[in-house]
This record gives C-alpha cells, structure tokens and sequence, in this order.
C-alpha cells in the first residue's frame, strides 16, 4: 500500500511488507517502512536487521517477499548498479575506500555513473573527456569544502583520520546526485567537531535539495535531534514509528531498547514538530 | 572398450597422486592459510631421502626403514620449512631465518667461491683463473655472512596484511630452489627407485594390474580416511581455528606455533608418502614434482580448498578421466583433461565439488 | 580553515604539481629512458659488461628479450596489479601473440614448390599477410580472447580465478600443440613448432628490427599504461581490487571492468609476444608452458608489482639472470627461487620500491630534518 506525503507526491522511499531470511534465520519480518523526504532515522538494538535494510534497499540481498518503492516504481529488478542510477546511494559502517588513493580520486568515484565520455575518449585524451572530468572535480570539490574536507582534497585517504574517512565516504555517496542516501552508522567513531561538521552540511543539503536521508544510528541524542521520522526496528521487526517523543515514550520501546530514563533533549522536541 | 579396466587402475593410481599431493595443500591451507606451491617438491626431495637410504643407492637400509625414515625426514622438513620461512612473514621472529640463512650463505659462498671465483659482474677484481684457494674463500664469506645477517635481521617485514599472493610466491620460489637443490645432491639422471613389490603383477580377466597400483590406490586411500579422522578431532580443530582466526585462538589457549608446525609436518610427509609412491611406481628424476604439482592444487581446487572428501573425489576423478580419454580416444588429449575438468567444474560451482566448500577470498 | 565558500578560486581541482621541470617528472624521465634505449644499438656498450653480449649483436638481441618481457608485464601489472585480479592466462595470450603473427606472415607456400621438403612447408607455411596488418589484428582478436577467457572472473574469487586462468591460458597453448594430431588447419605445426619470418625495418639485420619491434612493444604498452592508470580507469581498477563490495553501489560494474582489464592485458601480452617471436626467429608450444608464467610472474614481482618501471627492471633482472647462468642452469632456477623468496620477504614492492624505501626510511628522514628543508616531500 503506498503511502503519500503530506504534499501529495508519492514517498520518496518506502519498503512494503517486507521478509528477508536467510535459510532458515528469518531477519526481517514484516517491515513496513514508509520513509519521508528530509531525515528519517532508524535505530534498533545490534542485531535487529537495520544493515540488513539497506542491503535490500542497495541490492545485496533479495527480499523473499515484499516490495520496495522508489517515489512509486518497484525496484526489484534492478541491479546494484541499477539503483545507483535510479538514485540510491550509501556508506558502509566501515568505510570502504581506496587507501592508497587521494581523497578527491575516492569522491570521484561517486560521480562515475554519471560520466558519458568513457575510457577510449580517456586513451585518446579528447578534450571532452577532460572536460567531464573537470566539471566532475569541481563539482566534488564544493562537496568537500561543504564538509571541511577541501584542504585534504589530493592527500592519500589512508592518512587521515577513520572521522574523516567516514566523511569522504559521505561525500562520495552525496555528489552521486542520489535521491536517497543511506547512511549507516555515520557518526560511530567521529569526535565531536567533525560530528558537528558532518550534520550541519547534511542540514545545508537537505535544506536545498529534495533529498531523503535515512539514518541508522546509535546515538540516540544524534538521531532524536536530527531526524523529524523515526523507526525502531527490534529482532527483525518494526516496534514503532513516529516523531521522536513519540518513539522515546512509547512502552515498547522503551521495554524493549531505551531502557528507562532516557529524556528527550529540548532540540529534539522542537525537531518533532518539523515532520513533513 | 578392450583395456578399459586397466586405464581405469591406471587412472585411478595417477589420480591417488593428485589426491594425496592435493590433501597435503588443503592440509596447510586449512591450518596455516599458506598455498603451498612447493609441496610436491618438498615431497620429492622426502623421496629422494628415501631413495638414498635404500638398498638402490648409497646406504643400503632396507626398503621399509628407508621410507620410514623418509616420512620422519619429510615431517621434519616441512616443520622447518614453516619455522623458518612462514612465521617472519606471520610477524613473528625472523631470527631463525636470519641465523640459517645467513649461515647457509657462508657456507655456500665458501664452496662457489673456491670452485668459480666471482660472479662476472665484479670479476674485475684480478681474478686466480677460476677458482679462488680455500682461506681467501673463507674471508670473504666470513665478510659477507654478518652483512647477510643484518639484512634479513633487520629487513624481513612481517606483511601489512596476510595475503595469499606473497605467500605463494614464496612457495614457488622455494620450489625453484628445492628443485635445483635436488639436482646438486643428486645428479639429474632419473634413478630406479624398487619397493618389494615392484614389477609384480596380476591379473583380473584379461587385465594385468600391476601391484604398485594397487598399492598406490589402497594406500592414497587410507591416508585419505585418516585425514579425515585427524580433523575431527582435537588438533584438526585446533588446525582450522588458527586459519580462521589466529590471535583469537591464541587468546583462546591453542598454541598456534605448535599447531603450525604439526600442520606443515603433517602436510609434508603426505606429499612425501604420494611422491615415495609415484617414483616406486615409475622413475625417480627431477620432473617428478613440475607435472604432479598443478593436478594436486587442481584437485584441491575441486575440494574448494575446504573439503578434504572433495580434494580426494577430485583427484581421482581427474586421474581416471586422463587415463580413459587418453586411451579411449586419443593420447594426446591426455593432458587437457585436467584443465577442462576444473575450468568446467569451477564455471557451474564456483566453490568447487563439495557442498561444505565456501568461497575462501584470496 | 577557511570558510565555506563554494568554488572557492584557490581550490586546485587536481593535485598541484610542483613547478619547474618536476611537473612532467614521469614525462621527462620516460622519454629520456626510452631516448636512451633507442639509440643503443649504436652504442654497443652492453658488449663491455660482458653479461649481455651473446657474441655477435652487442647484447642487442638479449635487450630484445628484456624489452619483451617487459611489455607483457606492464599488462601483467594493470592485470594483477591494478585490478587485483589473479588473471594468469598470461602466458597463453602472449603465445597467441607469438603464433597469430607468425602464421599469418609466413609465406603462403614454399617459393619454389618442387624443392619444397614437406617438412619445411610446413614449418613455414602460413597465409602471407604484411606484418603491420596482422599485428593490429591479431593483438584486437587476443584482447577479445582475453575477455573470454576473463569470464570466469564473474563467478570466481581469488586462487579459484587464478586456478581456472592458468588453465585456459595452458589450454591455449595446448590447442596450439594440437594441431595436426588431434584436428588440423590452425597451420601451427603442432608440437615441433613454426618459424617466424622476421619484419626487417628498412634494410636492418634481423637483430636490430626485432630490437626495435620489442622497444616499440614496450613503449606502446608503458605509454598505455600510463595514461589509463593516471586517469579515470586507474582509479577504477583500484576501487575494483580494494573496495569491491562497494563497487555496486557506487555504480561500478565491478566485472565489467575486471573483463576490460583482461582484454587490455591480453592486447599487451599479445603484442609482447609478437616481437618476442620477431627475436626469437622460432616458435614451440613448449616455450609458452606455465613455466613462462612464473618467469613473467618473478619479473613483474621482482621488479615491483604496482609500480611503473617494475617490469623493466625486473625484466632486465630475469634476462641478465639468464644470460649469466646460461651454463649452468640449476644455478639459475636456484638463484629465482632466492630471488623471489627474498623479494616477498624483504622488498615485497620489488626493486622498483627501493627510491621510495630509502625515502621513507628513518635515516633518510633524520638527514631531512637536518638541512631543516622546507617539508615537501
């Protein structure tokens, strides 16, 4: 069953009654997950299925049954390489880059779908293909400086911190011109600084494109100030939705995950009241 | 269709080879994730030990002593093997390396100065003609062996991350090295290499089967069983947990040293019993190992390097198959068996035969 | 830091090179280096070192072999270096390369049929085409093989790839030998082998055109190499070997460029092995066995896997090698297996690293900071 936004369009993202299990180990159970435009978290004990998620949504691993819809069309038949293109992009919980190559060279990668010159115009050196990839830099330059990384551009990833990997691995998935970016984990690991860099140039994007951001986190002050949307997936189901005084009240939850005592900061609240 | 039964046998005792040389690989492979290129010929030069222990060469010990001993020297051998050459690269010390190598070095030196002077690149250093006298080779040496010592002391780097590239160029340098080795202890001439039953033979109908193959098939077999039997029980889980995982099984108690040890020493004298059984069978000379060792990862490979079943299904599949193409349809085609069986093989089941095999990442 | 403009001018968009000559390092040193080895035939001062002379060419002829060796391993190292694809069919394309040229060049039929002693017919026989057409054409049909042969790599990972490589790269070589015995019409002559008719280059002996054919192979495949790895297809191939499972979601079909690093590997092979057979005057499916494989394995290992000049260095490291232990071969294969054992454990980059080892190094760094230079490595 589709849903639809407030504004009438369909969801940018949604997953419908969804089941994945691997042999005999059922992982998702169920899940429906109706995500909005603007950030949507998704949180959940280890082990609930949140990476698994994203692996159907990427195209790793193949739904027993249920739907999954991009602003309305299936994508089940589409390969990894396919949803890049219908404007899926993710990081990974442990950044999966190039170590010996430059900062700017692992960006580039996210713009190689987008590339129309291939490598024979590369051998032959035609000036249309340096052209592209002209543009391509620039563009990926403007990510980086958006995220603080612009001085680090042409140092080898392999040198800087695993934050500011984590970072160029956001980047790389950003200039990809996604429709949906999946975030795993994006702040597991980061100091404070580059926290804040990270989610105020999330903030910037999201303000000025239609971008739908999903979130998985495990820092709950992060996710309940940050996200207007949030789902609690709990051994492979959905436990509960909603904004995040909702979720943090909610028994369930709170039973299940939350433990007692967890009080919602004064900037979450006032992210409740910003849902779509 | 005539001689069918014999191409079988000797597809079946050709195939034992390629099993038995196989297990050894999947052995090591599984304990200490090292493909081991050189194990056919580390087998060899176990059989060449035997050969010479014979009553068919210098020594004269009975036939059964002999290949005993030989099995003991081809454990020994691979355990020294791993000690000296495996563990710097795992990060652990590589003084043992340094200290032997360096030493062997010498000694080396000492023997090639003396006989052929230096090497041309250096030769302009007025020259005696050829061959330097004794105590000028000793100096030299004794100059060189420190220098040679620091330099693997100091330079030897454990691998950044254990790969099973440099591992196996490794190996395939040591199997340069082995074979050239060989043919300095021994000369290069193929040798007659008898074991009481050789030559004997009986027959089944029309068929004559010789004992040897009987011997090799029966023999291939049972080491295969108590393989099998040896990993399951406790050392051959020791075994695959320091593969999986090696400094989580050390911090769980097993002594993975001591483990890797009995891994590379249990390996060797399998390929040291396959390749005494092959050069009784047939001849003893150099290329013994060059052919056997391609079929052996072969037939590891159609184990999926996991499954030691499958690694002996495997070979003798590939055995018997060479065998009864070669004689059934053309001899020629004898050789592309192997490499059919596994391309063939590895495009419908990418893990190879077994159903227990996984993908293992290299 | 600065703040966060967009398009900031300042920003350069691709590494800054340092000024002055060292902004074309690669450029310069590249074609100094080749400048140099082009004009060594007239300068025969190989023959003075006394280790490539083989008596009457200079060393010429070995230097041919070096430069062949070379080339087929500057697309062993896109192959298995870049990629990090274990591709080992290596040896079977480059003995494509060898064969293709030699039998579509040979002459049609003996000149003067009634002479003709069968044997030689067939040895010789081919279908006569310009050098120059077949090269091209049989390098394109190597390359499109090599993907086929690359297939596999779809399916299979790491020593399972390189298992079923080696043995369609030996089955390559094996159809070779099988002409004649088992079906016929390849015009290979099977096992006894075929000879090559060697291109001359305006009026030059047979030596000095192969050289030239062997340093053109080589600069081919090195200016291939070259601009492909310092550009898009080079960052590509890296995010193939390292990031793999990330590749799909990125956009990158992870086997699509595998099969394209195949097929660049085998035009190289090929090419290599067209101006090997243009040297060697002869060709026999026993030269092409696995055996060839691991000389070209220890001299792209030897001389630096990943790196730029390490297939010419370890290619002049194998042929050197060769060439001094010419008598006593066991020393030879002794003398390898050492050599690669003391590459992995000590110079697992090969010679090629040793610059940047010695750069690196504590002592280099402590006399750095002594002349208290400016920070710019």
């Amino acid at each position: 069953m589709m849903t639809t936004t407030t504004t009438g369009k369909p969801a940018p993202l949604e997953l419908d009654d969804l089941h994945v299990a691997f042999g005999g180990n059922r992982v998702l159970e169920g899940v429906d997950l109706p995500f909005k435009p603007g950030f949507n978290g998704l949180i959940g004990p280890n082990g609930a299925g949140k990476t698994t998620v994203f692996n159907v949504l990427s195209g790793y691993v193949k739904p027993t049954t249920g739907t999954v819809r991009m602003e309305g069309e299936d994508l089940a038949d589409l390969s990894q390489t396919g949803r890049v293109k219908a404007g899926i992009s993710r990081t990974f919980q442990s950044p999966k880059l190039i170590l010996d190559a430059t900062v700017m060279e692992n960006t580039l990668l996210g713009r190689h779908h987008l590339f129309k010159w291939g490598h024979l115009s590369e051998l032959l050196m035609l000036p249309q293909q340096r052209r592209e990839e002209t543009e391509a830099r620039r563009i990926c330059m403007d990510m980086l400086d958006r995220f603080g990384l612009a001085d680090d551009a042409h140092k080898d990833t392999g040198d800087l911190s695993l934050g500011s990997q984590k970072i160029v691995e956001v980047c790389r998935a950003l200039v990809a011109d996604p429709k949906v970016v999946l975030l795993d984990e994006p702040a597991a690991g980061l100091g404070a600084d580059d926290v804040t860099v990270l989610l105020a140039g999330l903030r910037e994007l999201v303000a000025v494109q239609d971008l739908c951001l999903v979130i998985i986190e495990h820092d709950l002050e992060l996710v309940t100030t940050m996200c207007p949307e949030i789902s609690v997936l709990h051994f492979g189901r959905i436990i509960s939705q909603g904004t995040p005084a909702e979720v943090t009240s909610d028994p369930v939850v709170i039973e299940a995950y939350l433990g007692h005592g967890f009080e919602l900061s004064e900037e979450a609240e006032e992210t409740a009241g910003e849902s779509v | 269709m005539d001689q069918l039964l014999q191409q079988i046998v000797a597809g079946l005792e050709a195939g034992s080879y390629y099993s038995l040389i196989g297990l050894a690989i999947v052995v090591i492979m599984k304990s200490t994730d090292v493909p081991n290129f050189a194990m056919a010929e580390m087998g060899l030069v176990a059989a060449y030990v035997a050969w010479w222990l014979s009553d068919d060469a210098e020594v004269g010990l009975p036939f059964a002593l002999a290949i005993i001993i030989g099995l003991v020297f081809a454990a020994a051998f691979g355990a020294v093997t791993q000690f000296l050459l495996v563990r710097p690269l795992t990060g652990l010390s590589n003084q043992p390396l340094a200290v032997f190598s360096s030493l062997a070095f010498g000694f080396v030196m000492i023997d090639q100065i003396r006989e052929r002077g230096l090497p041309a690149f250096i030769d302009w250093i007025p020259g005696l003609g050829g061959g330097y006298p004794t105590p000028i080779a000793v100096l030299l040496s004794i100059a060189l062996v420190p220098i040679s010592y620091f330099i693997l002391r100091k330079w030897v780097k454990k691998l950044d991350v254990i790969d099973h590239f440099p591992l196996l160029l490794l190996t395939i340098g040591l199997n340069f090295a082995l074979g050239s080795i060989i043919e300095n202890l021994w000369s290069s001439t193929p040798q007659r290499f008898e074991a009481p039953w050789s030559g004997e033979t009986f027959n089944v109908g029309d068929t004559r089967i010789g004992v040897d193959q009987l011997i090799s098939i029966s023999m291939g077999a049972a080491i295969a069983l108590i393989l099998a039997a040896f990993f399951r029980s406790k050392w051959g889980v020791r075994m695959r947990a320091i593969a999986e995982d090696g400094s989580t099984a050390r911090m769980l108690g097993i002594n993975a040293g001591a483990v890797s040890l009995i891994a590379w020493a249990l390996g060797t004298s399998v390929a040291g019993a396959a390749m005494i059984l092959n050069t009784s069978s047939t001849v003893l000379e150099l290329g013994s190992a060059e052919g056997l060792i391609l079929k052996g990862f072969i037939a590891a490979v159609l184990g999926g390097f996991v499954s030691l079943p499958g690694t002996f299904a495997g070979g003798l599949i590939v055995g018997v198959a060479e065998a009864v193409v070669g004689g059934q349809i053309s001899t020629s085609l004898q050789p592309t068996m192997a490499l059919l069986i596994v391309v063939a093989v590895l495009l419908i089941s990418p893990g190879g035969l077994s159903r227990e095999a996984k993908l293992r990442e290299v | 830091m600065s703040t966060t403009e967009t398009s900031a001018p300042d920003r350069p968009l691709y590494p800054p090179k340092p000024g002055g000559w060292r902004r074309h390092q690669t450029f310069i040193s590249s074609f100094g280096i080749f400048a140099v080895l082009a004009v060594l035939p007239w300068f025969p001062l190989l023959a003075f070192t006394g280790t490539f002379d083989t008596g009457n060419d200079f060393g010429a002829g070995n230097m041919a072999f070096v430069f062949a060796f070379a080339a087929a391993a500057v697309g062993f190292n896109l192959l298995v270096g870049y990629s990090g694809t274990l591709g080992l069919a290596h040896a079977g394309l480059f003995a494509l390369g060898a064969y293709g040229t030699a039998i579509l060049t040979a002459p049609a039929e003996c000149l003067d049929f009634d002479t003709c002693d069968p044997v030689v017919r067939e040895a010789s026989s081919g279908y006569g085409w310009p050098f120059f057409v077949a090269l091209p054409l049989v390098c394109v049909a190597a390359a499109i093989i090599g993907i086929v042969v690359g297939f596999p790599a779809a399916r299979l990972k790491g020593f399972f790839l390189a298992i079923a490589t080696l043995a369609l790269g030996e089955l390559i070589v094996t159809i070779i030998r099988l002409d004649d015995d088992v079906w016929s019409g390849l015009k290979t002559n099977g096992g006894t082998g075929k000879q090559v008719p060697i291109f001359r280059f305006w009026g030059a002996g047979p030596v000095t055109s192969a050289y030239y054919m062997a340093l053109g192979a080589l600069i081919i495949t090195f200016i291939g190499y070259v601009i492909l790895t310092e550009r898009r297809l080079g960052r590509t191939l890296k995010a193939v070997r390292d990031t793999e499972i990330a590749t799909g979601p990125i956009g990158i079909s992870a086997t699509y460029y595998k099969l394209v690093a195949f097929g660049l590997a085998a035009f190289s092979a090929s090419l290599a092995g067209a101006a090997w057979a243009q040297n060697s005057a002869f060709v026999n499916p026993a030269s092409f066995r696995t055996r060839l494989l691991v000389f070209l394995l220890v001299v792209l290992i030897v001389g630096g896997l990943g790196r730029l000049w390490g297939p010419l260095i370890g290619a002049v490291f194998f042929v050197y090698l060769r060439q001094e232990l010419q008598s006593t071969q066991k020393l030879l294969f002794l003398l390898i297996g050492i050599a690669l054992i003391l590459t992995v454990l000590i110079l697992p980059d090969g010679f090629a690293s040793v610059p940047d080892r010695i750069r690196d190094s504590r002592w280099a760094q402590d006399l750095r900071k002594r002349f208290k230079s400016v920070g710019v490595k």
